[in-house]
C-alpha cells in the first residue's frame, strides 16, 4: 500500500497515503478527510470529485476505498462493524478511536460482501 | 452539481469499489494462467501415455459433457436427423428445482446479438431465441447501464452490477464495475448491457427486487449459454438461488414479468411467444438478447 493521494486546496497540498486514510464525509460542496492519527481536512470539493482523484491518482489501490451512499467513501480495511438491522457502520483504528455512521440496509450488505470477498480472496 | 457541471447520480443505496481495476479479476486472471500451465502439462501428460499405453481400435474416455448437451444431442437425433444437424432451434427443458418450476431455453447453432427497438419482421423470423435484454430509466426512457450496439456505445453507467459481452459471436456474463470487455465489445463491433447479477462464480447474489413476479436469466454453466425462466412468480433472491442449485456458474437478470415479450423457436418451427399477444413495444430504448 505505497501509494499516496495528494488534493490541493489553494496554496496548500496534502499528501496522503492510502492505508493512513480513514474516511471521507461529505457535506454538500465540502469534503472532509478524515485520517488514521486523528487529523482532518476540509475541501471544497464534492465527493464525486473526489471519487474521481482516487481513480485517476490511486489506479487499482484505490479498491481499498469504497463509497458508501451519496456522503461517504471508507477505507474498507478499517470497517470494523456492520449492523444491517440497524443500518450501522462503524470504522475503527483499532486503538480505540470509532467512529460511527447511519446509512442505507442495500449498501451496508453490498459493503459487507465487498469487504468479505476481498479478505476470502485473501486481497485485504 | 459538480464543478463539471455532471450531475452526481450516485445513490445512498449504492456501493462502489474506486479501483480502476478489478482485484478480483486480476487475481483470478493470475489464477487462470497457472490453471491453462497446469492444464497444458497434464494434456501432455497424457498424450505421451496415450501414445505409449493405448491399442489401435481401443475404447476412448467419453468427452466432459454440459449439463444439457446430453439431451440436446438426443433431441437433435430423435427431432431433426443428421441432415438438419445444423438448423438453428431453441431446445427447452422444464425442470423442477427447490420444488419450484424452471424452464431452461438452450440455442443451438445460432449466434447471439443484440437489438434496439421493436423487433422487425426479419428479426422475428430468423430469431429462435428473443428476451429483453437491458431495462430503462424510469425518469427519462434511456437505456440503464453501459450499452453497446455493433460497437456503438449508446449509454453509460453501472448501477446494476452485473453485465454480458458479445464479443465475435462469444457470450461472458460476469459482474463488476470495471471490465476491459466494454471496450473489447467496442472495438470488436459487439456487444454489451448491464443487469443486475443473480449468481457470481456459483453464489446466488442478493438483489433489491424484493417482489414476485415471473423471472428470466442469462446463464452460464461450465460455459454453456442459456435462459432460464421462472414457470411461476417468485421472488429475485430465491430465484438465484434456484440457479445456483443446478449449478450455474454465473447469471445476470433479464426484464421479468408477465409483460416482457420475447420468443423461442423449436426444431419444429414452433414458435412460443412470451408477454403481450400482438406485442407493440412502449419504449424505443427496450433492447433484447437475440439468437439467430
Amino acid at each position: 500500500m505505497k501509494k499516496q493521494l495528494f488534493i490541493s486546496r489553494g496554496a496548500l497540498t496534502v499528501y496522503l497515503p492510502v492505508a493512513r486514510i480513514m474516511y471521507f464525509e461529505a457535506d454538500g460542496n465540502y469534503t472532509t478527510i478524515y485520517t488514521l492519527d486523528g487529523e482532518s481536512y476540509v475541501f471544497t470539493y464534492q465527493l464525486g470529485e473526489i471519487v474521481k482523484m482516487i481513480q485517476e491518482q490511486l489506479g487499482k489501490e484505490g479498491f481499498r476505498l469504497a463509497r458508501v451512499g451519496r456522503g461517504l467513501i471508507v477505507n474498507i480495511e478499517y470497517v470494523r462493524l456492520i449492523d444491517v438491522t440497524d443500518n450501522k457502520l462503524v470504522l475503527s483504528d483499532y486503538q480505540g478511536h470509532n467512529h460511527e455512521f447511519i446509512a442505507s440496509r442495500e449498501a451496508l450488505k453490498d459493503l459487507s460482501l465487498l469487504k468479505n470477498r476481498l479478505i476470502t480472496e485473501g486481497i485485504i | 452539481m459538480l464543478k463539471n457541471n455532471k450531475k452526481d447520480t450516485f445513490r445512498d443505496d449504492e456501493v462502489q469499489m474506486l479501483g480502476t481495476v478489478d482485484p478480483f479479476r486480476s487475481r483470478k486472471k493470475r489464477l487462470r494462467n497457472w490453471m491453462y500451465i497446469i492444464l497444458f502439462a497434464v494434456a501432455a501428460i497424457l498424450i505421451v501415455l496415450g501414445l505409449i499405453f493405448l491399442r489401435p481400435g481401443a475404447s476412448q474416455p467419453d468427452d466432459v459433457e454440459g449439463l444439457f448437451e446430453s439431451s440436446a444431442e438426443k433431441y437433435d437425433v430423435e427431432a431433426l436427423g443428421t441432415s438438419q444437424a445444423e438448423k438453428a432451434y431453441a431446445e427447452r427443458l422444464d425442470t423442477i428445482v427447490n420444488d419450484h418450476s424452471l424452464i431452461i431455453f438452450i440455442p443451438h447453432h445460432a449466434k447471439p446479438h443484440l437489438t434496439l427497438g421493436n423487433p422487425d419482421d426479419r428479426l422475428r423470423k430468423q430469431s429462435i431465441l428473443a428476451f429483453q435484454a437491458a431495462d430503462i430509466r424510469a425518469d427519462n426512457k434511456e437505456i440503464l447501464g453501459e450499452f453497446v450496439l455493433e460497437g456503438r456505445q449508446l449509454s453509460q453507467g453501472k448501477a446494476k452490477k452485473g453485465y454480458c459481452a458479445i464479443i465475435d459471436d462469444k457470450v461472458t456474463i460476469s459482474a463488476g464495475e470495471k471490465t476491459t470487455l466494454l471496450s473489447d465489445a467496442i472495438s470488436s463491433g459487439g456487444y454489451f448491457f448491464r443487469q443486475y447479477p443473480i449468481v457470481y462464480n456459483g453464489t446466488p447474489i442478493d438483489n433489491k427486487p424484493k417482489g414476485k413476479t415471473i423471472r428470466r436469466a442469462l446463464c452460464e454453466r461450465n460455459g454453456q449459454i442459456f435462459v432460464a425462466v421462472s414457470a411461476g412468480d417468485e421472488p429475485l433472491n430465491d430465484f438465484a438461488h434456484m440457479l445456483a442449485t443446478i449449478g450455474v456458474d454465473n447469471a445476470i437478470y433479464l426484464v421479468g414479468g408477465k409483460d416482457a415479450y420475447g420468443w423461442a423457436v423449436d426444431a419444429d418451427g414452433n414458435l412460443d411467444q412470451f408477454g403481450h399477444e400482438g406485442y407493440i413495444t412502449l419504449f424505443e430504448n427496450e433492447s433484447y438478447i437475440v439468437w439467430e
